[in-house]
């Protein structure tokens, strides 16, 4: 089933052309192009060997990091044959086409599909395809001028791998090297071995398991499972477009058609999906994606289509769109639309369903976390006794949280508290004035203090000043305007300095 | 949502429980006298949405910069104030455009309680545009500006309100009071005539309905709320 497919150089041309790497004892060839490798030169060479060798080689430094990065855009664009899709080592990629190959005519036709695709976006490309992964891996990079074929199925498997080179079984150089003392330099050498007496040639017990695992994994006796390089989708549409689009006004009418379909398939599964991935593969081996969410599951198409309606002109159709894709993921079962008729006539409670598809719409213009909730949370200190949550379909229940005590709570609260300048009558009683914002504000009438004790439970200090007991206070100004502010701790009360003064909300 | 009792009818505005519609189906914009009184405004809006008597969900729409200045709503002294933030949604928008956005979405939708939306200022085809969302769904839309706010609008009015010295506590002449606001009705599209009236008016929250009502006996002239249930019992004045 899977198939892997060697990438990187630069191989175009006649000019012998190596990538180098710096090492400790001077530059070394990473990786040459065919017409290097005629002349001698290979990978691990020293550079300055391989000048002697090729004296017209041209060279460039490697950037492995833009090499991995280009491996993964390449193994997102072939998801479009399957979504299953995985990058190992440097040069590699796994697909997993369990059952996916009729799809394109067949192995062989799939097979050469591939390989037509990425020769003409000049990429070599060596392609094998067998029932397990490290057949399918030995087969791609050790199968070349041996008469294994590129593709081996359940029966042919180990007579396919016998003749292979024993580095086909993506053993370490230590290994290889150790089993080519013992003379066993093909696949086929490991099957009748005795392996008991295997393991007691090799210096330790897990470097004779990894070969043994190797080859049962190869062999298919030993799972491997693929490791995507994206979570699948839990459903997913596809459009392919035989001719490309190249204009934006075709995605859109292509996101028409998908999305009736993907939402029937919801449907039929009796449930919706809350988030949403269109993905269009380009003509020159790119994706690009845009995602859509929604507070609750939905599969109704036209709210669908709201959600993705501002977020299409991100997409550009490049040199033409060859496949569209639509996914859903985050399914769950949709809340059926219809209230009972006593909650309407009593008129208890907001309309859930409605506010939620509200919420979409506002999202889908805005942009994703821009719809929240107050949630309660259990705790005495102003500031964490509520969170500003994201919604999520469901709205937080006030109605069994702890009251707020009989003191009165502000309208509005600043995140952080702001510092105040402060003269009180005493010591410990209200403010007179106070400064807040470089304005002064007299004091007519005051109520208090409420004193809030620091958490003592929590870890780690909070707050301005950390542990101090915090003494609330209501006080209204001159001209009406009342504030919520709190003097952190008192006088002498050996947790610091003199009290400071803050203010922590405003009243109506 | 046709079974849903529709408390309000957008006719001349003696019969709304508060002065001229502020509250009913339509847009009405709320402006600071001077800076500082946002929290003010905050409380009035809310009074005024609540006062209506409308279920539903309640969409609140904020501008990051006025956030920034005069903090967020709270959770608990919403609860407080008689509304529960169960019901509320709130829309954290970017800029001016983005407010205006959420907000024109919301009035869209049916069902909802109210929209209350906080922006620095917009112009009048944005009024217009907002007005002609509401129509169809009949939500309450208020909009809640800094003092800077003038010019022209399509909204049914504008208020400019600020914060009143309260009257002293009943149980502790020290405490502060009930609060109290004074606003003016800058621009009425109902009630042309009016334009320019001064109200006081206060909060009562001995009970958890909220009711606007006068320390003073009203006027002759003075229009009067209508009674919604029990809980609201006040009168307001006019000294215009």
């Amino acid at each position: 089933m899977p198939a892997s497919g060697a990438t990187p150089d630069d191989q175009a041309g006649d000019t012998p052309f190596v990538l180098t790497e710096a090492g400790r004892n001077g530059l070394r060839v990473v990786a040459a192009n065919d017409a290097a490798r005629s002349a001698g030169v290979e990978p691990g060479l020293r550079f300055a060997d391989a000048r002697t060798r090729a004296p017209e080689l041209a060279a460039e430094p490697v950037d492995r990091a833009a090499d991995a990065q280009a491996l993964e855009k390449l193994a997102l664009w072939m998801e479009c044959w399957s979504p299953a899709i995985a990058v190992a080592g440097v040069d590699s990629i796994l697909i997993d086409m369990t059952g996916g190959a009729h799809l394109f005519g067949g192995e062989d036709a799939m097979l050469d599909h591939m390989e037509v695709r990425l020769k003409r976006a000049g990429l070599p490309v060596r392609l094998g395809l067998a029932p397990t992964l490290g057949a399918a891996w030995a087969l791609a990079h050790e199968a070349s001028g041996t008469k294994t074929g590129r593709r081996v199925d359940e029966a042919g498997l180990k007579p396919g791998l016998a003749d292979l080179p024993m580095a086909g079984l993506r053993l370490s150089d230590a290994s290889l090297t150790l089993l080519r003392r013992f003379g066993l330099t093909r696949i086929g050498q490991l099957y009748g071995i005795d392996r008991k007496a295997l393991a007691r040639r090799f210096h330790s017990v897990s470097a004779a398991d990894a070969v043994l695992t190797r080859l049962d994994q190869a062999l298919g006796l030993r799972p491997e499972p693929l490791d995507p390089l994206r979570a699948p989708p839990d459903h997913s549409v596809r459009l392919p477009c035989p001719e490309a689009l190249l204009h934006p006004d075709g995605i859109r009418a292509g996101l028409a058609r998908l999305a009736p379909a993907l939402c029937e398939r919801l449907e039929a599964h009796g449930e919706g999906a809350r988030r949403f991935r269109l993905a269009i593969f380009r003509s020159d081996q790119s994706v690009a994606a845009v995602t859509a969410g929604a507070a609750r599951p939905v599969h109704d198409p036209t709210h669908l289509l709201t959600l993705f309606r501002d977020r299409l002109d991100g997409l550009d159709p490049g040199f033409g769109v060859e496949l569209m894709e639509l996914e859903a993921a985050g399914t769950g079962p949709v809340t059926p639309q219809a209230r009972p008729l006593d909650a309407v006539l009593a008129g208890d409670g907001p309309d859930a369903a409605g506010l939620a598809v509200l919420a979409d719409r506002i999202t889908a213009r805005l942009g994703d976390r821009v719809v929240k909730i107050l949630q309660p949370v259990e705790s005495h200190l102003p500031e964490r006794g509520e969170d500003l949550a994201v919604y999520d379909g469901e709205l937080p229940d006030w109605q069994t949280a702890t009251p707020p005590g009989p003191a009165p709570r502000p309208l509005r609260l600043f995140e952080r508290p702001e510092s105040l300048e402060v003269i009180a009558e005493i010591p410990d009683g209200p403010p007179m004035r106070f400064v807040w914002r470089r304005i002064v504000h007299r004091v007519r009438r005051a109520d208090g203090p409420e004193r809030i004790a620091p958490e003592w439970w929590r870890a780690g200090a909070s707050g301005p000043g950390g542990r101090r007991a915090r003494d609330y206070y209501r006080v209204e100004d001159e001209e009406g305007r009342r504030y919520w502010i709190f003097r952190e701790g008192l006088y002498g009360d050996g947790r610091g300095g003199p009290p400071a003064w803050f203010i922590h909300g405003l009243f109506a | 949502m046709s079974l849903k009792p529709d408390i309000l009818a957008p006719v001349a505005g003696h019969d709304l429980p508060f002065p001229y519609g502020l509250g009913a189906a339509g847009v009405h914009e709320l402006a600071e006298a001077g800076f500082g009184d946002f929290p003010a405004l905050t409380g009035l809006a809310l009074a005024a949405v609540r006062d209506t008597g409308r279920t539903g969900g309640l969409v609140w729409i904020r501008q990051a910069a006025l956030a920034r200045e005069h903090g967020r709503l709270s959770g608990r002294g919403l609860a407080g104030f008689g509304v529960d933030p169960g019901r509320m949604l709130l829309v954290e928008a970017k800029g001016r455009m983005e407010v205006l956005q959420a907000a024109e979405e919301a009035c869209r939708a049916s069902g909802l309680a109210a929209v209350i939306a906080e922006l620095d200022d917009m112009d009048f085809t944005a009024s217009r545009r907002l007005g002609l969302a509401c129509e169809a769904s009949r939500t309450p839309l208020v909009l809640i500006f800094p003092h800077t706010r003038s010019g022209a609008t399509a909204a049914q009015g504008r208020w400019r309100a600020s914060a009143r010295p309260s009257a002293p506590h009943e149980h502790d002449a020290r405490a502060p009071g009930r609060p109290a606001w004074r606003a003016i009705l800058e621009k009425s599209r109902l009630q042309p005539g009016k334009a320019g009236r001064v109200f006081d008016l206060e909060y009562e929250d001995a009970t958890p309905c909220l009711r606007l009502v006068s320390r003073l006996a009203a006027r002759p002239a003075a229009p009067q709320p209508r009674r919604i249930g029990a809980g609201l019992a006040g009168v307001w004045r006019d000294t215009g």
